[in-house]
């Protein structure tokens, strides 16, 4: 019995998995879609981005990727990080009410 | 453990919960941070002036509170923040913007509003369709967009004019109630074969739900309703094009232009034409596998909204279909009821319709409105099987005016309403002899509902109609609906109401006419009937579960429904008595149905879905000479739906049915070589398609429909002599078209 707790809680540490939260500047659920589908990457399990609070929940395997290496792939969709930001001729081609830069928190109907 | 993991893998899930607020302010309270950045602020506590009811914001600094009608101030505390008081004066979304007391001696609030629909979670479990999941599938037209839906069952009224007809619960199509934009839509004559009329492509999303409706809409529904949304001219596609071609000879186009040349006024046109031009015999026995035909179809659209809370919005659609179907080498100009040389059907179908809509918001109190709708249409059919000959018009006005308030807050809400349906039916069939049946019905009625919130955690709407039937007098309905949420992730429903309807003899039994059978009434010329009959009356009971999960960081959900129909008044429909008679008689006895359903939505790998379900049923009548299952209902089925994305927007979807036995008609009475088996043989259908997304702007599809190539054996009796005394093609229990491959494309500007 103690060898199989073991076993398990030893599989556990070795597939184990990161949770951070940061902020990711955006407007509305366009933009949500946006963002969640930037990350969606290898080592990715998942990532949730609140419209309200601009807040990032990532879940992700540290093993196979870097919280840095998936906020250059949301900044890559023109969306800016507190660290990283999105290319201005990327930025420039979302749709009006997306551009977070210029009119914050609006919100789509 | 391990049984139960494996199940819930194999689900699938069919439902999408709206996860939709009543009318509740929603709003998020946030502070700045140094940097000038904005953080949630977790834990502040939110109420209206003069009542103490508070409520506090989540982790995420978001709260949802109900509106109140007697004030409209707001007060926001947090820890270490200043309290404020803000004026709410509409809309119900609110961002508050809470100043440090540390940093400032004065408050600043700012604040914005979100102006969006009436919206509420729904007391009723429906299911969404989207256009995502309607392009699953080639539809082509409304009857066969449920493919992918497990709640709605499709079946086959006859083996020649290729039409399809829903069910649901176990209940013929008739028994669930079509509406358009939330307006009676395809009903009366038109209901076998209106769910053609409508076009897939222009459809912008369906809602599924099951069991009995709101009184607000009427008082027909009796298994459950299916709302038809159309694609709204202020969408951002200004252009919407669409082609299919499939190896059984049907084309299509679709175009839809929408327009908004200013910010108050926005209109649309619709236009489909199609044709069926391939003579094909896939399964060799000498009759046409899908009729001939031709449909033209145009809808116009517009919309006003003033922005000062008057919105208006009409419509008007024609269309004309043609059909033509029959021996393979039947052609219209050989229809001969004299020689009975070669066997034909026609169905010949003309329709106009069309509907406006009025709705005023009050500015001021966002929560009180009035809506106005009214709608016309006109029907004809002129068609011929064999030498059976039907001719019908039916020529329909709705209208009906709802007010909604609050009593109180918006814990506490009414509707309250009048309306009107009137449907003048004028109808000749010839089945050995000549029959006129005319009639006009008026039914008036008011109702009420009241619907009772508790935050998002609990709903009870309880509602009840009063109408007056020119024929019927009057009737009373009461529905009522429970919604208990204990958790966000896990929905309790249940529902229990009465519904009725004429019941259009028929057009529902339009099938049985391709055959030698010789229609019995009862007394069909009772006057101030509808072909003898009163009214159709039954009892909705029902409940379900849904809930969500997340397993393995990915999305699910499960759910289970049961519910029991039962009728007090039924016409039944007897082809079991007589193999050359439809008898038509009023119930007698019990007539009842038992439904059930498990469903499992899951995603176990990224941009996989898995759709897995169940449904289980018992429908079962009395019928003169026995309590009887009846027939072409299967007891069981299982559905497997897999949808793939790839991240470069290729779509793979399959989806699988399995359809188990049906009861097949008594043909006891026929000499030996014209019999039919009892029972028919359980099928699977697989569909399979692969589309491909060009820049957001340009899809394409190809699939194939019925991959095994199941056709159903001996689908007509006595195909041989089709004049003679055993023909019947309306045995019809699975696909009679093989398998098909088709391929189209959607392009959006």
């Amino acid at each position: 019995m103690g060898v199989m707790l073991f076993t398990l809680s030893a599989s556990a540490q070795k597939s184990k998995t990161e949770k951070v939260i940061f902020k990711v500047y955006g407007n509305c659920p366009q933009c949500q879609s946006r963002i969640t589908d930037a990350c969606d990457l290898k080592g990715v399990k998942s990532a949730e981005w609140d419209v309200d609070t601009k807040m990032m929940t990532l879940i992700y395997n540290p093993n196979k990727i870097t919280v840095d290496k998936v906020q250059d792939a949301i900044a890559a969709s023109g969306h800016d990080t507190e660290t990283k930001k999105a290319p201005d001729e990327v930025y420039s081609k979302l749709p009006d009410c997306c551009l977070y830069r210029e009119k914050p928190n609006t919100h789509h109907d | 453990m391990k049984v139960f993991l494996v199940f819930l893998l194999g689900m699938i899930s069919i439902m999408k919960l709206s996860a939709q607020n009543a009318i509740v302010l929603n709003g998020v309270v946030v502070e700045t941070t140094q940097k000038g950045g904005i953080e949630p602020i977790a834990g502040a506590i939110v109420h209206w002036i003069g009542n103490i009811r508070a409520v506090s914001t989540d982790s995420n600094g978001v709260f949802h509170i109900p509106i109140e009608a007697k004030s409209n101030q707001l007060v926001v505390q947090a820890l270490g923040f200043k309290n404020d008081t803000i004026t709410v004066n509409g809309g119900n979304y609110l961002k508050v913007l809470m100043i440090s007391k540390r940093n400032f001696a004065d408050a600043v609030i700012s604040y914005e509003r979100k102006s969006s629909e009436v919206s509420f979670i729904d007391p009723w479990k429906t299911t969404i369709m989207n256009e995502k999941e309607l392009f699953k599938a080639a539809c082509c037209n409304l009857s066969e967009s449920f493919e992918t839906n497990p709640s709605v069952d499709v079946a086959y009224s006859d083996a020649i004019t290729g039409s399809k007809q829903i069910q649901m619960l176990g209940l013929a199509g008739q028994y669930t109630q079509m509406s358009m934009e939330q307006m009676p839509g395809i009903r009366g004559i038109a209901t076998n074969f209106g769910l053609n009329y409508i076009p897939g492509t222009w459809v912008n999303s369906i809602q599924v739900s099951k069991g009995m409706g709101s009184v607000v809409n009427g008082f027909e529904s009796i298994s459950g309703q299916i709302n038809v949304e159309l694609h709204k001219p202020v969408v951002k596609e200004k252009v919407y094009l669409n082609a299919y071609a499939s190896q059984g000879g049907r084309y299509e186009t679709n175009l839809v232009l929408a327009f908004q040349p200013t910010k108050k006024f926005s209109h649309a046109l619709f236009l489909h034409g199609s044709t069926y031009s391939l003579r094909m015999d896939q399964n060799k026995d000498g009759y046409l596998d899908n009729p001939l035909g031709e449909q033209a179809n145009i809808l116009y659209r517009m919309f006003i909204d003033n922005k000062t809370g008057l919105v208006f919005h009409a419509s008007v659609q024609y269309v004309k279909d043609k059909k033509i179907g029959g021996q393979v080498n039947f052609k219209e100009s050989m229809q001969d009821t004299a020689n009975n040389t070669v066997y034909g059907t026609k169905i010949d179908a003309e329709r106009l319709s069309g509907f406006i809509k009025l709705g005023y918001v009050f500015p001021r109190f966002k929560y009180r409105s009035v809506g106005f709708q009214a709608n016309a249409s006109n029907q004809k059919y002129d068609n011929y099987f064999g030498n059976n000959l039907y001719k019908g018009e039916q020529t329909s006005y709705y209208a009906n005016l709802i007010y909604q308030d609050i009593i109180g807050n918006t814990n506490h809400r009414i509707r309250a309403g009048f309306s009107n349906q009137t449907d003048i039916v004028d109808e000749k069939l010839f089945n050995k002899q000549a029959y006129v049946f005319i009639r006009n019905e008026q039914v008036s009625g008011a109702f009420t509902e009241y619907t009772y919130s508790y935050l998002a955690i609990f709903t009870l709407v309880a509602g009840a109609r009063i109408d007056y039937h020119n024929y019927f007098d009057w009737k009373f309905i009461p529905r009522l609906h429970l919604r208990y949420a204990p958790l966000a992730t896990t929905v309790f429903r249940a529902v229990a109401g009465k519904g009725w309807r004429t019941s259009n003899v028929i057009s529902e039994n339009m099938g049985t006419l391709i055959s030698a059978r010789t229609w019995n009434f009862t007394n069909a010329f009772l006057p101030k009937t509808a072909y003898g009959f009163s009214p159709e009356e039954a009892w909705n009971f029902g409940v379900n579960v849904n809930h969500e999960f997340k397993l393995n960081y990915q999305k699910g959900s499960f759910g289970i429904d049961y519910y029991y129909t039962v009728f007090d008044k039924q016409v039944l429909v007897d082809r079991d008595a007589n193999a050359q008679q439809v008898q038509f008689y009023q119930l007698n006895g019990a007539s009842y149905s038992r439904s059930l359903q498990l469903q499992l939505d899951y995603q176990p790998i990224r941009r996989f879905d898995v759709r897995f379900a169940y449904r289980w049923l018992d429908v079962k009548t009395q019928y003169n000479q026995a309590l009887l299952s009846v027939p072409m209902i299967a007891q069981n089925r299982w559905f497997v739906n897999l949808s793939y994305t790839t991240k470069s927007k290729w779509n793979f979807d399959l989806t699988a049915n399995w359809v188990g036995q049906k009861r097949i008609p008594s043909t006891q009475g026929n000499p030996e070589p014209m019999r039919l088996n009892n029972q028919s043989d359980p099928f699977t259908m697989i569909n399979a398609q692969v589309s491909k997304s060009f820049k957001k702007r340009i899809d394409v599809y190809v699939g194939c429909e019925n991959i095994f190539n199941f056709q159903q054996p001996n689908a007509i009796l006595d195909g041989a002599t089709p004049f003679g005394t055993y023909f019947d093609a309306s045995m019809t229990w699975g696909p009679v078209f093989g398998r098909m491959f088709y391929g189209g494309f959607r392009y959006k500007i």
